[in-house]
């Protein structure tokens, strides 16, 4: 399959990785020419890393690395059958990169936009003529090796269009729920709890982090909750958590911490960061 | 030296607890709640708990229940007997103020499914009026079981439950706003969190109508705005859906499948292990769970008898009491 990707940063370089690594032929774009070099180079290293643990062949790693091209402008990423959006997390520049793939793609070309917290529904209505070729996609960190993905069904959105990214998502080894557009979506709304319990027990100051991490996994969880936090980052978690705590008109279980806003303020922000709710040396 | 144990509570509490004691080399009286309806094993229970090193509750459907089960236990307990508390619905410090030596009760916190040959860890808070003897004599017993004990902050749920049910009342609360089917949302938690099981299927295993007692114990203690139970839950109970063997109330329960063609048109066109179409029909020609409402709150004067009853054994001295295997827990109404 084409695959165009826009947005070389974080999430679409590593999900063209994993593309290419499927076989299908990746065009790469990005706004900005130096951020779209260093992703192509971020790409080549990391096949190559993947060839040095052993979970890739040389030759498949050699292969994947010819299937990715990058583009010079946005409009030239219209060409392929399913033009994925990963653009910053922002309304306008979303709705701007959709409305411009909009224009310039054939009605038949399929659209997804990645997002965290925005409603793709709204993004589709408002920037597109064809709201039914556009499918929200929710991917989690680590994306090369985490094999969840919301996929966020817009109101409009044809059958087939799901069909044809289950497919394309099963082909990278990737397991799709299909989710509703909500705040939080599904696995936010779900999971919330987990953490939010957990970040409440701090908030009262009867327990510590790794004290709490220890004992869910004494019950199976293997990730413990500040674990979690740490790893998916304390910004970003925090910014899903509020957008559930507005989105649901103030439910008061989704009341975000105080204890997880003072850290994102101190600029803990987890693993990412070196400082979380843990320390990281490396 | 603990060598006579009395456990009483419900499945599949007991059953656990049971085994792990008599493996551990400790002659064990087992009591289900359902069998406690009939007067005698009442009155047989009472009489072991004369003779008993050690008492452990674990009955979570509702604090009235629990306060029922204790208080009467208790009173009959010789007077260093520790008594181990499950403290899910309640702390270990409100189950202590019911009982005539509260410097003897502990709260442990056990969950189901639990492993027999790897019990793992085990919550372990002694109440606030509890003594250092009793605590002691609790911790050595759990570690007897193979269990790891962690000392954690006394309060309802202790931690691990606390968090559990708020996941698996979460998870409810989606399924109830039909959000997804209770198979997505399990998918979806076990993918996320790396979970052992999904959180319905979770409940189903424990029992819904512990799920639903301790997120009230919950929402007492802490307030209602975040602990409510999600009305479907509450719904459940009531229709008898308890749960307990997997599948009998929120995965496989008709009505989900049957009525609810916004889930079935929604994914009429996944494939794999996602195909709800499939799993439909199925459930159509499932047994209906086996039913029991919820236990009705028991008067404590229920006792009056017992009590006397019990006291008039010590007197004569300990009565063969009658032994049951843990083995054979399930079903055993017919051997009483």
């Amino acid at each position: 399959m084409n695959l165009s990707i826009i947005g070389a940063g974080g999430i679409g370089r590593a999900l063209a990785q994993v593309a290419v690594l499927a076989g299908n032929a990746v065009l790469l774009y990005d706004i900005d020419a130096a951020t779209l070099q260093t992703a192509q180079l971020q790409i080549a290293r990391g096949l190559e890393q993947s060839v040095n643990d052993g979970g890739v062949e040389f030759h498949k790693a050699a292969q994947a690395r010819l299937l990715l091209s990058t583009a010079p402008t946005l409009e030239a990423c219209a060409e392929a059958d399913l033009v994925i959006d990963c653009s910053p997390e922002k309304l306008d520049v979303k709705k701007g990169v959709l409305g411009r793939l909009d224009q310039a793609a054939d009605p038949k070309t399929l659209l997804a936009v990645q997002v965290e917290t925005l409603s793709p529904s709204a993004i589709a209505a408002a920037a597109t003529r064809h709201p039914q070729r556009v499918m929200g996609l929710h991917f989690f960190p680590p994306i090369e090796s985490n094999p969840l993905v919301e996929l966020i069904r817009i109101a409009q959105a044809t059958p087939t269009l799901l069909d044809h990214l289950v497919d394309l998502l099963d082909q990278m080894d990737k397991k799709a729920l299909l989710a509703p557009d909500q705040p939080g979506f599904l696995v936010n709304r779900l999971t919330d709890a987990y953490t939010a319990e957990a970040l409440r027990m701090l908030d009262e100051g009867k327990l510590e982090a790794a004290a709490l991490d220890r004992l869910m996994n004494t019950l199976g969880f293997p990730i413990g909750p500040f674990q979690l936090l740490d790893d998916l980052g304390l910004d970003t978690t925090l910014q899903a958590k509020l957008a559930l705590y507005q989105g649901t008109d103030h439910e008061p279980r989704y009341r975000p911490s105080r204890t997880h806003r003072q850290r994102v303020q101190a600029g803990a922000l987890g693993r990412k960061s070196g400082q979380g709710f843990y320390t990281y040396d490396d | 030296m603990i060598r006579r144990v009395l456990i009483a509570g419900e499945a599949p509490f007991v059953d656990a607890l049971a085994a792990l004691a008599e493996r551990s080399g400790c002659r064990v009286d087992l009591y289900s709640i359902d069998d406690l309806e009939a007067a005698e094993t009442v009155t047989q229970m009472v009489q072991d708990a004369t003779r008993c090193d050690l008492f452990v509750e674990s009955l979570n459907e509702s604090a009235t229940t629990k306060h029922w089960l204790v208080e009467g236990v208790e009173a009959n307990l010789r007077e260093r007997v520790p008594v181990l508390s499950n403290c899910l619905v309640a702390s270990a410090t409100e189950v202590a103020s019911w009982c005539n030596h509260p410097q003897r009760v502990i709260g442990f916190g056990l969950l189901p499914p639990v492993d027999l040959e790897l019990p793992g860890a085990v919550e372990f808070a002694p109440a606030l009026q509890a003594n250092f003897q009793s605590a002691a004599l609790a911790r050595e017993f759990l570690e007897n079981l193979g269990c790891e004990v962690i000392r954690v902050p006394d309060a309802p749920g202790l931690v691990r439950a606390r968090v559990l049910f708020t996941l698996i009342n979460q998870a409810i609360y989606v399924l109830d706003s039909q959000l997804a089917s209770a198979e997505i949302i399990d998918q979806a938690v076990e993918l996320s969190l790396h979970a052992p099981r999904g959180p319905l299927r979770w409940a189903d295993e424990i029992g819904l109508d512990v799920v639903l007692g301790v997120l009230t114990g919950l929402a007492d203690y802490y307030g209602p705005q975040v602990h409510h139970p999600a009305p479907l839950l509450k719904q459940k109970v009531r229709a008898g859906h308890l749960g307990k063997k997997p599948g009998a109330a929120f995965l496989l329960t008709p009505c989900w499948n049957l009525e609810t063609p916004k889930h079935a048109q929604a994914l009429s066109w996944r494939r794999g292990p996602f195909d709800l179409a499939t799993a439909a029909p199925q459930s159509q020609h499932l047994p209906a769970p086996a039913l029991r409402g919820p236990a009705a709150a028991r008067p404590s004067a229920h006792w009056g008898a017992h009590l006397s009853m019990a006291n008039l054994c010590s007197d004569r001295g300990p009565a063969p009491g009658r032994r049951l295997d843990a083995r054979l827990c399930r079903g055993r109404r017919a051997d009483l």
